[in-house]
């Protein structure tokens, strides 16, 4: 590989510090100067939030100061069970998503597993499955009255209703269990492709088993990552709040989600945004704890350094006779997290109103909701969407590699603070960031045209996902040894060019999968597309939902459906042809 | 190569993403706010001026709404294309002027409330010219002055009744709105079906009822009832197994069978019916009476479009469009579903309640006391 010829030669310690060389300004400072100004955006869209919390009804410039918001959450008889709820269910929703990701990825990454391109593919298309919508058919299946499961088990167990029921703590966690997997996955999956087997093979040689060196050797290795998404996890487990809406209504589960929902839907007058903004606070707590953890593991990074100047290639592990117990595991998840909800999604989009299966609802379908849906459907809800989508990957791809890379590759001070901003909007509510997205772009209306548009939706993802971004860069950065890049800098090559040409190429897996990953999750995010939906930045996400919410739910599933299908061709086609970048055989 | 072409891709994709509205048709941002029609302008004024005469103002905004061409308008869920068509064919008829609706669902009043009074704080023009809203939602609204009062007579088709007119020319009413009991009658015989909110505590109807999540609407019953005597009905309600949902989630349940009962709007009990679906409506306490209203949004882009608009859905003519497409209508016009279940409701013995006759009990809803209770009703049905 090739590198500018230097114009002068680092310093030895400033190679030794890890420091780029800087000529003129440095187009190290210039990264650094990048990821400041993201830190500095998100801090000032949070102090929006925590300031609303100050402000007693709606949110204005020159409004006196109170703590009556925090008096009334305070006082409130369900605020210290939403607390406890939120907390156990992101608890075991990790704990669940931990259960299935880990082997899953495993399986698919490093070892022979066959249909791998599909495997990976029905992880991605899972996603976009609004969490509504699986929330509605596992009612189906497991609502106490009317649930198919249920009525199966009654014919041989005499009970009114039940035995089992969806409308419980254990309900939400299974649910979101099932949903969050992917995320795990994916932040694990990128790590698992950069593995270098020289450990794992030198513990093979010298005598440990198979499960010995999955236990002390790739493990340990993985931490980093593991850790990252967990901690990614628990803090989107305790902020979701469609699931808990519909499933913990019965059960009377609240959490700090629904409790902040319903402080938006106010009953009289206007949003409540300030107890929205407390309970948000609230939320942020136990993010600050962990991202304190995670910073502590950040500091021995070196330890978890796999990928050298030395070439190398994962370790597959064949699986012999264990193949057809592999498939059927992932085929058995893929049933319970994807395929019953998406039969569930095509159920309700072929009839007029959602209903048990039976004879009777069997003569009601009819494909009269696509014929709506088509002819309703505007080009430009298309055009603003697809903007959407490859924005946001693009950002926060390009802000978490640069981010990352001040984080954990430089000595520059408040490079600690800058990845605690980068992840503080995960701690933070959607409909936060929307507010304060919203709220700013009211603000400077008169010099920046950002109010009403799609490039609001746009700032407000990619301060959203930000988060996911820095946490997968950081893990595969860590990865990637210094010496790699300090050979550079001795060669004479600039930071921007070290980043583009060395880190680039070997952590290109995991910001494909970012980038991959964020405009999924742009794609299905309805809270904040909501908030600062006006009539021209409408996006298919806030289309479904206002088919949902206008009480057209075989539209809503319709349209849900097409996208599925869309998004899922469209993977399959985009693995074959990168499939051998993203698979090193 | 590939990466130049992606790169120049993605370049491309950012800057039409970062674009601004187009100002012609949005009523978003500085840019509209700005620029604006200057004739929509002039107009604007005209609006304002003092008319010679009803006629002459009439054709003032006749002519001013035809320079305008367009309105944006926040109008009710279940609007269709071919319903808009009809409007503004109607538009067309009455005032010889067409123009273009541009619809967007209204989907949550409180939302679009919220909204509209921080554009009106940040002095943008606001996202819609027209909104719908209903009275109680409104009101907080109208304390703020985010609406354009509106010299309303002259401009309604004929036919339109006095009533239709909200005070000080804030609104005028589009639709109206019964707020009671929707039940399945293959479930729940006419015997059974519970006549009072505190019914809902009967043990017989134990894990059969949903209650609408915004308790606002439990407030005719603190108003006429008390307050002590409604926290404890709803309280029973749920200790009984009643749910909160909101209504998409009343309709899936009530569809799926799960739940045979829901305190809801007819306008939703009128949804499940066009659905097939078995339903009857009844008054619990009182027969409790909506007003859902259309405004024009203070700084309009397009005032006068907006203005004929409204007009035109409160006259006889949109009356018969809104019935046909959404299923509503308006008790205030004689004979209609709204006019006779009123009439039904008061013969079986239920007195009435609407918002429009109790200006004091809205004044009491937005109060401080008010608000408290709201909340700790809301608190309740939560399961607090």
């Amino acid at each position: 590989m090739s590198v500018p010829a230097a114009r002068t030669q680092p310093a030895a310690r400033d190679v030794a510090r890890g420091l780029p060389r800087f000529p003129g300004l440095g187009s190290g400072y210039v990264l650094y100067g990048i990821a400041a100004a993201l830190a500095l955006l998100i801090v000032s869209l949070l102090l929006v939030v925590i300031w609303s919390t100050f402000v007693a009804g709606q949110p204005r410039l020159g409004a006196a100061l109170t703590l009556a918001n925090y008096a009334e959450v305070f006082r409130s008889t369900l605020t210290y069970p939403g607390i406890v709820n939120s907390l156990l269910i992101g608890v075991g929703t990790v704990l669940l998503n931990l259960l299935f990701a880990l082997p899953a990825a495993y399986l698919i990454h490093r070892t022979d597993l066959p249909w791998r391109h599909v495997f990976t593919t029905l992880m991605l298309v899972g996603v976009i499955i609004p969490g509504f919508l699986r929330a509605i058919g596992w009612i189906l299946l497991l609502s106490p009255q009317i649930g198919l499961i249920n009525q199966a088990l009654r014919l041989a167990i005499p009970v009114e209703t039940g035995p089992l029921s969806i409308y419980n703590l254990g309900g939400i966690i299974f649910l979101q269990g099932l949903m969050l997997t992917p995320l795990i996955f994916f932040a694990v999956a990128a790590t698992m492709q950069a593995m270098n087997p020289d450990l794992e093979e030198a513990a093979s040689v010298s005598g440990a088993g198979p499960l010995q060196v999955l236990r002390r050797v790739t493990t340990p290795l993985m931490m980093p990552a593991v850790l990252a998404a967990v901690i990614y996890n628990f803090m989107t487990a305790i902020a979701i709040f469609e699931i808990p809406a519909l499933i913990g209504g019965p059960g009377r589960v609240v959490t700090l989600a629904t409790l902040m929902y319903s402080s938006i839907q106010a009953s009289a007058g206007l949003p409540r945004y300030g107890m929205a903004g407390v309970y948000g606070v609230l939320l942020l707590i136990p993010t600050l704890v962990a991202l304190y953890l995670y910073q502590r593991m950040l500091q021995q990074g070196d330890r978890y350094a796999v990928v050298t100047g030395k070439g190398y290639r994962p370790r597959i592990i064949p699986l012999g006779r264990w193949k057809p117990v592999a498939v059927a595991a992932l085929l058995g998840y893929f049933t319970l997290s994807l395929f019953l909800p998406f039969l569930v999604l095509v159920w309700a989009s072929l009839l007029p109103y959602i209903q048990v299966p039976s004879a009777a609802a069997l003569e009601s379908v009819s494909l009269s909701a696509y014929a709506t849906v088509l002819q309703a459907l505007d080009v430009r809800v298309l055009g603003n969407t697809v903007a959407l989508v490859v924005s946001v990957g693009l950002l926060v791809a390009t802000l978490s590699l640069i981010t990352s890379w001040v984080v954990v590759r430089t000595r520059y001070p408040g490079r600690r603070l800058l990845d605690t901003a980068a992840m503080l909007p995960h701690a933070t509510p959607s409909i936060a960031i929307g507010f304060a997205v919203a709220f700013l772009a009211l603000a400077l209306a008169s010099v920046l045209p950002l109010y009403g548009t799609v490039a609001a939706i746009v700032l407000a993802h990619t301060i959203a996902f930000v988060s996911f971004g820095t946490r997968t860069a950081n893990s595969a950065l860590l990865q990637v040894h210094r010496e790699l890049e300090e050979a550079a800098f001795t060669s004479g090559a600039s930071a921007v060019t070290a980043l583009r040409r060395i880190i680039l190429p070997l952590v290109l897996p995991a910001v494909l999968y970012t980038m991959l990953w964020v405009g999924l999750l742009s794609l299905r995010e309805v809270t904040m597309a909501l908030f600062l939906q006006r009539p021209q930045n409408t996006v298919l996400a806030t289309q479904i939902w206002n088919y949902w919410m206008s009480t057209k739910p075989a539209e809503a599933a319709a349209l849900g459906t097409m996208l599925i299908v869309v998004v899922a061709a469209g993977f399959i086609v985009l693995l074959q042809v990168a499939g051998r970048r993203i698979y090193r055989q | 190569m590939w990466r130049i072409a992606f790169g120049a891709l993605a370049c491309l994709l950012l800057i039409l993403a970062c674009g601004p509205a187009a100002p012609a048709s949005g009523g978003t941002g500085a840019a509209s706010a700005a620029g604006g029609d200057s004739a929509a302008a002039a107009a604007g004024g005209a609006s304002a001026a003092a008319p010679a005469s009803d006629a002459a103002y009439r054709q003032q905004v006749v002519d001013a709404a035809r320079a305008e061409g367009e309105v944006n308008a926040t109008l009710h869920t279940s609007w269709t294309p071919e319903g808009i068509q009809r409007v503004e064919d109607a538009i067309e008829r009455e005032y010889g002027v067409r123009i273009k609706i541009n619809y967007q669902p209204i989907i949550n009043y409180v939302q679009r409330a919220s909204e509209l009074l921080g554009e009106a704080q940040a002095n943008v023009t606001p996202s819609f010219d027209l909104y719908q809203s209903s009275d109680t939602t409104a009101a907080a609204l109208f304390r703020a002055g985010a609406h354009e009062e509106v010299n309303w007579a002259p401009l309604l088709p004929q036919g339109t009744p006095a009533r239709a007119i909200g005070p000080g020319g804030r609104y005028v009413v589009i639709y109206t709105d019964h707020f009671g009991l929707l039940s399945d009658p293959t479930v729940i015989p006419d015997a059974d079906v519970p006549r009072s909110l505190k019914d809902l505590g009967n043990p017989k109807y134990r894990g059969k009822v949903m209650l609408f999540v915004s308790t606002n609407t439990y407030m005719p019953w603190v108003i006429r009832l008390g307050r002590d005597e409604t926290l404890a009905a709803l309280r029973a309600a749920v200790q009984n197994g009643a749910i909160a949902d909101t209504f998409p989630g009343h309709l899936t349940r009530y569809a799926a069978k799960e739940y045979p009962m829901a305190t809801t709007g007819v306008t939703f009990a009128r949804l499940a019916e066009a659905r097939g679906l078995p339903m009857r409506f009844t008054p619990l306490d009182f027969s409790q009476n909506t007003d859902h209203l259309a405004f024009v949004a203070r700084k309009a882009a397009h005032p006068n479009a907006a203005k004929l608009l409204a007009a035109v859905l409160a006259g006889p003519e949109g009356q018969k469009i809104e019935e046909d497409v959404i299923g509503v209508s308006n008790r205030y016009y004689p004979g209609t579903r709204e006019a006779k279940l009123e009439d039904d409701a008061l013969a079986a013995g239920f007195p009435s309640f609407s918002w429009s006759d109790s200006p004091d009990a809205l004044d009491f809803v937005l109060s401080p006391e008010g608000e408290a209770t709201v909340r700790e009703m809301g608190q309740i049905v939560q399961g607090g």
